[in-house]
C-alpha cells in the first residue's frame, strides 16, 4: 500500500451505504441547514460514504416491513409527497406449518404489523441515496473500507480502502490502484450485520468486554412476480414450524405487494446443531407447504439471495460510541430480535447519530465524553425498552422451541426478565454437533424447477459476479483442518450453510478429496465466518464492485 | 499535445435484456457505464501525456445521467469534462452525433489528437469516430492497435488489418479509434473519484453551442431503424457426424434443414 493519505477531505465519513448512514448522513444534512449559525459555519461540510458495492442497494436484502412513524421522523412530508410505491399492510397472518398442512392463526398482539408498509429495502435505499446526493452527501461505491486508521492512543482517525487490481496470487495488474487513506473528524460504521470493520474496531478497542457472543441468523429470500387467486395486496404471513422442526429457531415470511410481486424468506438461526442442516434445502422445502407455494404460483422467480441478521439482542450490543467513531444500525447489533426488525432501529439510531455529531461539529469535539450523548439519546428512547424488553428472547430458544416458547412466556409476564437475567450463550460456532452425536437421515432434496430451484440456477439470479482474477477473499486459516478433520468430524458442513455454493469438496485427479472454493459464488452473506465449527473462516471484502446485484430485495 | 477524447455511457452488457413486446432493448432501470472502448481511449489518453505532457479534454454526448461516464474520466485523470446534452440532440444516429460532437470540437478550439473507442456496444456501427474526423476534415485511422511514436507534428500507429497490421504516421490534427488491445484501463482510486465529483462539468446545449439545429436530433437523422430483433432462439441442436461412408447422406440431411429452417 502506497503512502498516499487523502488527509482531511471528509469531516464526516460513512463506511457502509445502507439505511442507517444514508438517514445519518440525510438528518445531519437536514440539522446544519435550519440552523442558521450552522448552516454558515459548515456550508462547505464534507460528508462522504464509502460502498462496497456497485450501485446502491446492491447488497441491502431485507422482507422488509416499514415503520411508518420513523419514516415520517426522516422525511416529515413522507405521507403528502409519497415519494415511493409502499404497500400498507391490510392482512397480517400467522401460520405454524408442517410438511402438507398449515394451522392459521390471527398474530398475537405483540407481533401486530399494523401501521406498517411493505416495501424493498433495496429500493428504499436507492430513494435516500438520491435525497443524500441532492443534498450535495458524496457516495462513492466500489471502495470498500478495509482497515481503520487508529492513533497510538486509540482515536479513530479514517479508514483505509482496498486495493484495486491484484491477481489470484496478490501481484500488481498493470491497471493497480492502490488502496488510500482517507481520514475525517468523526468516522461512522454503518456496515450491516458482521460488519468486517466494526469487528475489527472490536477487537483493537475490546468494545465487546463482558457482552454475551452476537448470536445470527442467516435469512435466504426470493422475489417473485404473480398472477394468481392467492395474491392479495398487503398480505403478510409468517409461519413456525417445518422445516425448522422443534429444534431450529427461525420462521418464514411471505408479503404480498406492489400489485404483483411476492417477497418470500427463511430466516434460519445459526445456533442450531444439525451438521448435517443445509440452509438452501430448508428454504427450498419450506416454498412447498401448500400454504406457501400457493403464493408462487404461476410465478416468475426475478431475485435470490441471502443475507446474515444480528439477532443477539440487548446483551450482545458492544460499546457502541468512542474517541472519533460511532457503530450505527445492524452494525451495532440495533435490531429488534423478537420482531426481527433492524431498520426502525437503523433509521434511529442514525438520527440519533446525526444529533451526536451536530453537536460535536458545533462544539469541535469528537471525543468519546462528548460522543456519550448518543448513547444517552439512545437510552431514552423506544430503542431501549425495545431492546430490553426482547434481550432474552433469542437466547430463550437455545434449547428448542418448547422451552423457547416457555421461556418466552414468562420474559412476556416479567418486562423481558424471564427464568434468567442474563441468559449466557456460546458463540453460533461452537454449537454445530459432530456427526457422531447427530446424524440424520435426510432424503437428498429434488428441486422441481417451477417453484424450486438448485443453488447454481438461483444464484443466477442473485446477479453475484466478482472480478476472476483477484485474491480469494475467503482466508482460511488451517486450511488441513478441512479435509483432515472438518470431513470426519461434521461432514463438510461448509457445503450445506453456505447458500451460495462457494465451497466444494472434490476429488482431484489422485482420487484425493480437497475442498474447492469458489469465490465468485459469494453472496457476502457472512454465514460461513459465523457457523464453520471451527472457526477458521475469515470473510474478507473483495475488490470493489463484487458480490450481488440485488434489484429489488 | 492537446488531446480530445469522446466516450458515450452505454448500458452494461452484464444487464442485457430485450423487452419480447418491441424487441428493443430495456434501458429503464439498467445499469450504466462507459463503453469498455472508450476507456481504452482515456487511457491512450493519459499515457501520452505522461510521456508527452499536455491537455486532456473528455467530451460526451448524451442524457444528464452521462455525467457519471464523465465522472469516471475525470477520476482516471483527465483534464476536463464535458456534457452535451438537450432535448434537441436526443435520437440522433451517428451522423448527427458526430456532427454535434465535431461542433464541440471547433468549441474546444485547438487540438492535436482526437481520440475514440472502436464502437460503442450497444450501437456497434463504429461509425461516430469516422464521421466526427469527416466532419472536421481531419485524417483519421481507425482499429489502431498500438502507438508507435509521437513527434511535434505527427504521430505513428499500427493499425489491425485481418492480416497483420500497417503502419501510419499521420499529422496532426487528427482521429484515431483504438482497439482493446491498445492497454489495459487503469482503476480509479478514491482520491480521483473525490476530485472528479467536486469538479465542475461544463453543459453544452444548442445554446450555448453553435450548431444548425437541423442537423442533429430526429431531424438530423438520415438513418432510419426499420426492425430490431432479437434472432430467433432455436430449439434444440442436433449433432450429426460425417463419416466417409454416410457423407452424402448427411449432406442431405443438412440440405433438407436448410431448406426447413429458411
Amino acid at each position: 500500500m502506497k503512502d498516499a493519505v487523502i488527509a482531511n477531505q471528509f469531516d464526516v465519513l460513512f463506511v457502509g451505504a445502507g439505511p442507517a448512514s444514508l438517514s445519518c448522513a440525510i438528518y445531519l444534512k437536514k440539522l446544519i441547514n435550519e440552523n442558521p449559525e450552522a448552516k454558515s459555519r459548515f456550508k462547505d461540510i464534507k460528508i462522504g460514504i464509502l460502498e462496497k458495492s456497485s450501485e446502491i442497494g446492491d447488497h441491502t436484502l431485507s422482507g422488509a416491513l416499514f415503520d411508518n412513524d420513523i419514516l415520517r421522523q426522516l422525511i416529515p412530508d413522507f405521507d403528502t409527497k409519497k415519494p415511493l410505491p409502499m404497500t400498507s399492510v391490510k392482512k397480517d397472518r400467522l401460520a405454524i406449518l408442517t410438511k402438507k398442512y398449515g394451522l392459521k392463526l390471527p398474530p398475537p398482539p405483540m407481533m401486530s404489523n399494523k401501521g406498517c408498509s411493505i416495501l424493498s429495502v433495496g429500493e428504499f435505499t436507492r430513494f435516500l441515496a438520491l435525497l443524500a446526493e441532492d443534498a450535495g452527501i458524496e457516495i462513492y461505491t466500489e471502495e470498500p473500507a478495509n482497515e481503520i486508521l487508529i492513533s497510538a492512543d486509540n482515536k479513530v482517525e479514517g479508514v483505509v480502502t482496498k486495493d484495486k487490481g491484484l491477481t489470484k496470487e496478490g501481484t500488481e495488474k498493470v491497471s493497480y490502484a492502490a488502496g488510500e487513506m482517507v481520514t475525517a473528524r468523526i468516522t461512522l460504521f454503518g456496515e450491516g450485520s458482521r460488519g468486517y470493520l466494526t469487528q475489527k474496531l472490536a477487537d483493537m478497542l475490546s468494545l465487546d468486554r463482558d457482552k454475551i457472543p452476537q448470536g445470527h441468523a442467516v435469512g435466504l429470500k426470493e422475489v417473485w412476480r404473480v398472477k394468481n387467486k392467492a395474491f392479495e395486496n398487503g398480505l403478510v404471513l409468517h409461519t413456525m414450524g417445518y422445516p425448522l422442526g422443534v429444534s431450529n429457531f427461525g420462521g418464514g415470511f411471505v408479503y404480498n405487494y406492489d400489485d404483483d410481486l411476492v417477497s418470500i424468506g427463511l430466516v434460519i438461526s445459526l445456533d442450531y446443531k444439525d451438521p448435517k442442516l443445509s440452509t438452501y434445502d430448508l428454504f427450498q422445502r419450506w416454498k412447498q407447504n401448500p400454504d406457501v407455494a400457493k403464493f408462487i404460483q404461476n410465478g416468475e422467480r426475478i431475485c435470490y439471495g441471502a443475507k446474515c441478521i444480528s439477532e443477539g439482542g440487548f446483551y450482545a450490543i458492544p460499546k457502541y460510541y468512542g474517541d472519533g467513531f460511532l457503530l450505527i444500525g445492524e452494525s451495532a447489533g440495533f435490531l429488534n430480535s423478537f420482531k426481527l426488525k433492524g431498520i426502525p432501529m437503523a433509521i434511529q439510531s442514525g438520527i440519533f447519530a446525526a444529533e451526536t455529531v451536530f453537536d460535536a461539529l458545533l462544539k469541535d469535539d469528537f471525543t468519546e465524553h462528548n460522543l456519550s450523548m448518543y448513547k444517552r439519546k439512545i437510552d431514552k428512547s423506544w430503542m431501549y425498552k425495545e431492546l430490553w424488553k426482547a434481550r432474552n428472547f433469542h437466547q430463550g430458544f437455545h434449547k428448542g422451541l418448547i422451552p423457547g416458547f416457555m421461556h418466552t412466556g414468562f420474559q412476556f409476564i416479567t418486562g423481558g426478565r424471564g427464568l434468567k437475567d442474563r441468559f449466557e450463550t456460546k458463540p453460533d460456532f461452537e454449537c454445530m454437533k459432530t456427526l457422531s452425536e447427530m446424524n440424520k437421515k435426510e432424503k437428498e432434496f429434488v428441486p422441481d424447477e417451477k417453484l424450486t430451484f438448485d443453488k447454481m440456477t438461483n444464484l443466477y439470479a442473485s446477479g453475484t459476479q466478482h472480478e476472476e482474477d483477484q485474491p480469494c477473499h475467503l482466508k482460511i486459516e488451517d486450511p488441513s483442518i478441512c479435509i483432515e478433520k472438518c470431513l470426519k468430524e461434521y461432514g463438510a458442513p461448509c457445503e450445506r450453510f453456505c447458500p451460495a455454493k462457494v465451497y466444494e469438496i472434490v476429488t482431484d485427479d489422485n482420487d484425493e478429496k480437497k475442498l474447492q472454493i469458489n469465490p465468485t459464488n459469494c453472496l457476502h452473506c457472512k454465514t460461513c465466518e459465523i457457523k464453520d465449527p471451527y472457526g477458521i473462516i475469515k470473510w474478507v471484502p473483495p475488490e470493489g464492485g463484487g458480490g450481488p446485484r440485488y434489484g429489488k430485495m | 499535445m492537446e488531446i480530445i477524447v469522446f466516450i458515450k455511457q452505454v448500458p452494461d452488457t452484464a444487464d442485457i435484456k430485450i423487452d419480447p413486446n418491441t424487441n428493443t432493448l430495456v434501458r429503464e432501470g439498467v445499469r450504466a457505464v462507459v463503453n469498455v472502448f472508450d476507456l481504452n481511449a482515456i487511457e491512450t489518453a493519459l499515457k501520452l501525456r505522461e510521456d508527452h505532457g499536455g491537455y486532456i479534454t473528455v467530451i460526451t454526448m448524451g442524457p444528464p445521467q452521462a455525467k457519471k461516464a464523465l465522472q469516471h474520466a475525470l477520476a482516471m485523470g483527465v483534464d476536463e469534462a464535458v456534457l452535451l446534452s438537450s432535448r434537441s440532440f436526443a435520437g440522433s444516429d451517428t451522423w448527427a452525433t458526430s456532427y454535434a460532437l465535431s461542433q464541440s470540437v471547433r468549441r474546444v478550439g485547438h487540438y492535436d489528437l482526437l481520440i475514440c473507442g472502436k464502437q460503442a456496444i450497444d450501437g456497434d456501427t463504429a461509425q461516430v469516430g469516422p464521421g466526427i474526423a469527416a466532419h472536421l476534415n481531419i485524417p483519421q485511422v481507425t482499429y489502431v492497435r498500438k502507438i508507435d511514436s509521437v513527434d511535434d507534428k505527427s504521430i505513428t500507429v499500427e493499425r489491425q488489418t485481418e492480416v497483420g497490421s500497417d503502419i501510419i504516421r499521420v499529422e496532426f490534427p487528427c482521429l484515431i479509434t483504438v482497439l482493446k488491445e491498445m492497454n489495459i484501463p487503469r482503476f480509479t482510486g478514491l482520491k480521483g473519484k473525490i476530485k472528479a465529483k467536486r469538479s465542475r462539468i461544463k453543459t453544452l446545449n444548442e445554446e450555448n453551442l453553435e450548431c444548425d439545429l437541423s442537423m442533429v436530433g430526429l431531424d438530423g437523422s438520415p438513418t432510419e431503424v426499420n426492425k430490431i430483433f432479437a434472432p430467433p432462439q432455436h430449439k434444440a441442436c442436433k449433432p450429426v457426424v460425417a463419416t466417409d461412408e454416410n457423407m452424402s447422406k448427411v449432406v442431405g440431411e443438412v440440405g433438407e434443414f436448410l431448406v426447413a429452417s429458411r
